[in-house]
């Protein structure tokens, strides 16, 4: 069975973003190095107006079913990483478990999720750590999880309209603080990986510069939380690949 | 006498720019009252040894002035404040050396590894999901041997060591340090030692809920390090928290 590289490059207004194409790219060469498949979801499940493209990978599985790929891992990433040329084996790291990297970036931003969040959907849970607040924009699973995300695309249908009305007044996220609610819920077993796998934030560690210092911090680039991001992220993202792959 | 000891270094000396009593005073307040509280000795270093030329590195001389009195030991730096109503540190760690991860700024930290790694073996590799802030730490008696090296390491390379500027003096000697002498290290939660608060942007409330107006850092986190802001600051920030808060620690 293979391990799976699932990337989501959804068309808008008829075009991808340029910049995603150096992170599919990126991965593909991961995929190629150590022999994995890189999925890339070109077209939404349902329609976005229905269900916004970041929570349509809860579909991983169905769409691994739908195209009768048997996977044996599957790492979810978002188009806007880089994942560097020296980059290990992230599948052998995983001990089989749910894997993510905690946020490392805006913590007004992730507390104020966490808080808002609880207090509208999530009322009963417990308010966890904030510096344990997983980014979902690195997520690997297995099999094992096909009931979590079941039990992730049956939250949002049965809380659509209280979820869209958070995403819309608070602006702090779209699935990853429920994904961290409902992985705690549901007592999902997981790994907390190093955060050279999912470097979020970068700009404020200051190593976002022409030296191009953020290449040589860890292993995958997670170009959020750029100021001026419409311009800086193309910029940067086009930069550091062309920089790491020629 | 309490089997555990908090000690800080708190000394006004030339080197300094801005005069160091007057945001350790806040450091001290809150130490003092919560180490009172606690059943925990508390220390301050504040003679400058001239064996050294910047008063930081007093902070390695702690054995040759406690010896070994103390089970456990913790260092907090001048610009520190412990919450009222924090648990005691002591009780997360064994025989391991503790700190808390520092990634505030990754550029001051590569520079750092880059200037002082030449001062160990070129096969000791700083990991950077294991470098520690060294503005705060927690370890035991058997530590001495640490800092035995770093005073030998100080007399050995003082000379060159005293003339690198911008990139911290202390911290990234104790990271190459426990790696050179293979020590054992426990990483403790960010809420053992709060850097970069104004980068976090835990200086602020949850204004939107507008149900708890406690600034974040305050609310979830035990040991504040007022740093990584302008040093002008350091004072007013320290002072506002004391004026808000001070009474809490009676």
């Amino acid at each position: 069975m293979n391990n799976i590289v699932f990337i989501i490059d959804i068309k808008k207004d008829g075009k991808t973003k340029k910049e995603y194409q150096y992170s599919i790219n990126s991965w593909k060469y991961f995929c190629n190095k150590y022999n994995h498949q890189l999925y890339l979801l070109e077209e939404p499940i349902v329609d976005p107006k229905t269900m916004g493209v970041i929570w349509q990978r809860y579909f991983l599985f169905d769409i691994l079913d739908h195209n009768e790929i048997d996977a044996n891992q599957i790492l979810i990433v978002d188009a806007d990483t880089i994942v560097h040329p020296d980059c290990p084996d992230i599948f052998e790291l995983t001990g089989d478990k749910y894997c993510l990297v905690h946020d490392d970036g805006d913590f007004d931003w992730i507390i104020r999720s966490m808080e808002n969040y609880k207090h509208h959907l999530f009322k009963d849970d417990p308010l966890f750590n904030w510096y344990e607040y997983f980014n979902s924009g690195f997520q690997i699973v297995n099999n094992f999880h096909r009931p979590f995300f079941t039990t992730m695309r049956e939250f949002y249908a049965a809380n659509v309209n209280n979820i869209l009305w958070c995403q819309k007044t608070y602006g702090v996220g779209t699935d990853q603080t429920p994904l961290n609610y409902l992985l705690r819920r549901e007592k999902i077993a997981t790994k907390a990986l190093p955060y050279k796998f999912n470097m979020s934030c970068l700009a404020a560690k200051e190593v976002v510069n022409e030296e191009m210092m953020h290449t040589k911090t860890g292993y995958v680039m997670h170009f959020n939380g750029l100021p001026n991001k419409d311009a800086s992220v193309p910029y940067w993202m086009e930069k550091t690949y062309k920089y790491l792959y020629g | 006498m309490s089997k555990n000891l908090i000690y800080t270094v708190a000394i006004d000396h030339p080197t300094s720019k801005f005069k160091n009593s007057e945001y350790s005073k806040y450091c001290i307040l809150s130490w003092s009252a919560w180490c009172k509280k606690n059943d925990i000795d508390f220390l301050v270093i504040d003679k400058h040894n001239d064996f050294y030329k910047f008063p930081i590195w007093n902070k390695d001389l702690i054995f040759d002035i406690v010896g070994d009195k103390y089970d456990k030991i913790g260092f907090v730096d001048s610009d520190t404040m412990i919450r009222w109503d924090a648990p005691s540190p002591f009780s997360l760690y064994e025989d391991e050396f503790c700190g808390v991860i520092d990634r505030g700024s990754l550029r001051w930290i590569l520079n750092s590894i880059e200037q002082y790694s030449q001062f160990f073996n070129s096969d000791i590799k700083v990991d950077l999901d294991q470098y520690i802030n060294g503005g705060v730490a927690f370890f035991s008696k058997h530590h001495k041997y640490l800092f035995d090296n770093f005073k030998a390491f100080y007399k050995e390379n003082s000379a060159k060591l005293d003339t690198i500027k911008g990139v911290g003096k202390c911290q990234t000697v104790i990271n190459l340090m426990l790696l050179q002498t293979k020590t054992k290290i426990k990483l403790l939660p960010p809420t053992w030692n709060l850097v970069h608060i104004h980068k976090k942007k835990m200086f602020n409330h949850n204004w939107q809920l507008n149900i708890d107006n406690t600034p974040f850092f305050i609310k979830y986190a035990y040991l504040w390090h007022f740093t990584g802001f302008a040093i002008e600051s350091r004072t007013d920030v320290m002072k506002q928290v004391w004026d808000n808060f001070g009474h809490l620690y009676e």
